[in-house]
């Protein structure tokens, strides 16, 4: 080989390395400035996912105020006639919800005593978000408006013409039309013995239950309150139910009902529920549809609020007393009186029983709103401290084998229903959500269902 | 509810629009913008008929849906009717008394031969 073949062979091997040399400078040049865009997207995506964080944290955190604002809307109380037993039971959705309910004595100033009547409402706006919550606020504010405007003392309140006051209110604020309100207001008339009702909205019925008869399932329905349907007056008539003694209703927005556990919805088993325990008193019945609906869904909240009701007029023995310390001796020999009644005296757990309410009466922080039902098949106290809402702990601490229904863990018949049997060997209990109430139930007869 | 199962089948001035699985809170917002936008890109159908063959449950938000189209049709002086719903659905409807606002059929064919009042 020639010395300008080598030379020729050196020089392009010196190119060759010069261009590798650039190639690679280039690329790594080329690395860095994709690097740094990786970086620099890497940092801005981070900052995305931070202003999403911060937004859904502000979402949940105004959520949770609404469900506050609602869950304080919701009555504390709900006003209940001396010979009646109301008990509600309220569980929001996921966020928050659209149900509400009340019950209130309505106001005939001085003709009181010719007209005991009550107010009675519960209703459902679609939706569970902030709007839901603001959407209940003015349903509710619409039925307390009409009764300091529109509402005169003596006067009879026809519910079709508040659904009415209702729906052209709501015309008037310019909802949108995929918003609507499934509302139910009723006037007990405990004069009467007669519950006047109007509806819009609700797909599921109410129940009638009745010791001596069927289960009576009162399709309430109705047209609902919507702007896409405009007002509509007088299409929601009153219809009038007669409630005797004996009776109970069943009142309930839809989430309870329609709730699905995948194979049927709840609707298909309560009414089971509702025949086999009719005899039990509202609070305790309130507690078994809880926890059986509880089974029934394997404990996950619904996808809607779950809210009812029970109203119940008992037959069998009343008494109701405020029991404190300026009128202790003539209210404790009623109740002792009560207590005494020798029909069941040989009953168990009377004693115990009679030892939990004496230890009541002697503390003398409480001032004690006593009700109390004798009737066939059990006797049940329903006690109210009308000075702390606090006061049961003690009780439960020292009686600890009270049997609480919410609490526990039912077993199932093969129809899938819940299968308890209530007997002569327990105390039961039952509190109100805000626990101002207690109640304390004795069975006296086995094998009541 | 996915968005490829809302189907909207246009005739001259007449509609069909065809709903699947459940109609609930979770689905109905996004459902009723999506057939809004639909039926504004056809601004000649003066009737619509929601089929409701393929939908198995709808809830109150699944009813303000219907509602929503039906005030939508009304304000461009077209109807709504509802058509092939199971038995559940129908007794929505009837119970709430909504059939006497928006007519009810047994099926799409029948709902579309109807004309409007």
């Amino acid at each position: 080989m020639n010395l300008s073949l080598m030379l020729l062979l050196l020089f392009l091997m010196t190119a060759l390395i010069i261009v590798l040399a650039v190639k690679i400078m280039i690329d790594k040049k080329d690395f860095r400035k994709l690097e740094s865009q990786a970086e620099i997207k890497n940092l801005k995506l981070k900052e995305q996912h931070g202003k999403i964080k911060e937004l859904e944290d502000d979402l949940k955190s105004k959520l949770k105020k609404a469900r506050n604002i609602h869950q304080r809307m919701l009555p504390d109380k709900l006003a209940e006639p001396a010979d009646y037993f109301i008990s509600d039971y309220y569980q929001p959705a996921e966020y928050i919800g659209g149900d509400y309910y009340n019950v209130f004595k309505i106001d005939h100033g001085a003709l009181d005593s010719f007209f005991d009547q009550y107010l009675l409402y519960f209703f459902d706006v679609s939706g569970h978000g902030i709007d839901s919550t603001l959407l209940s606020i003015f349903v509710n504010d619409s039925i307390e408006n009409y009764f300091k405007l529109r509402h005169s003392p003596g006067e009879k309140i026809s519910t079709s013409k508040l659904m009415n006051y209702i729906d052209q209110r709501y015309q008037n604020e310019g909802f949108p039309d995929d918003y609507l309100v499934c509302l139910f207001i009723a006037v007990l008339d405990k004069k009467k013995s007669t519950l006047n009702y109007s509806s819009g909205g609700f797909q599921y019925p109410i129940y009638k239950l009745d010791q001596e008869e069927q289960i009576k399932e009162i399709n309430i329905g109705g047209l609902p309150i919507s702007a896409a349907l405009g007002a509509l007056p007088d299409s929601r008539e009153e219809q009038t139910l007669n409630f005797e003694k004996n009776n109970t209703l069943m009142l309930s927005t839809d989430g309870l009902l329609e709730q699905s556990n995948g194979q049927q919805q709840y609707f298909q088993q309560l009414q089971g529920i509702l025949k086999k325990y009719k005899f039990l008193p509202a609070p305790f019945l309130k507690d078994l549809i809880r926890s059986d609906f509880y089974k029934f869904t394997n404990d996950s909240p619904g996808k809607d609020d779950i809210t009812f009701l029970l109203v119940e007029r008992p037959a069998g023995e009343i008494i109701n007393c405020i029991f404190d310390q300026e009128n202790n001796n003539a209210e404790a020999a009623e109740i002792k009186e009560f207590l005494d009644q020798n029909l069941w005296s040989e009953h168990p757990l009377l004693q115990t029983f009679k030892d939990i309410i004496t230890d009541l009466l002697k503390n003398p922080e409480f001032k004690l709103k006593i009700k109390a039902l004798n009737k066939q098949q059990l006797l049940m106290f329903s006690l109210e401290n009308l000075n702390d809402k606090t006061g049961w702990d003690s009780i439960l601490n020292y009686y600890p084998d009270l049997i609480s229904i919410a609490e526990k863990d039912l077993n199932r018949s093969q129809n899938g229903e819940a299968d308890i049997s209530f007997n002569k060997k327990e105390i039961y209990f039952s509190h109100t959500a805000s626990n101002n109430r207690m109640y304390l139930m004795l069975i006296k007869e086995d094998d009541l269902n | 509810m996915l968005k490829e199962s809302l189907k909207l089948l246009v005739e001259n001035n007449k509609a069909v629009l065809k709903f699947e699985g459940e109609v609930i809170f979770d689905n109905s917002n996004q459902l009723k913008e999506e057939a809004k936008q639909m039926l504004s890109k056809n601004e000649g159908v003066n009737k619509l008929v929601i089929d409701l063959a393929n939908v198995s449950y709808l809830d109150s938000s699944g009813v303000g849906l219907i509602l929503s189209l039906f005030k939508f049709m009304r304000n461009k002086k077209g109807t709504l009717a509802v058509a092939a719903a199971n038995e559940k659905i129908k007794r929505v409807f009837e119970v709430t008394k909504l059939q006497e606002i928006i007519p009810v059929y047994a099926g799409v064919e029948e709902a579309m031969e109807e004309e409007p009042v």
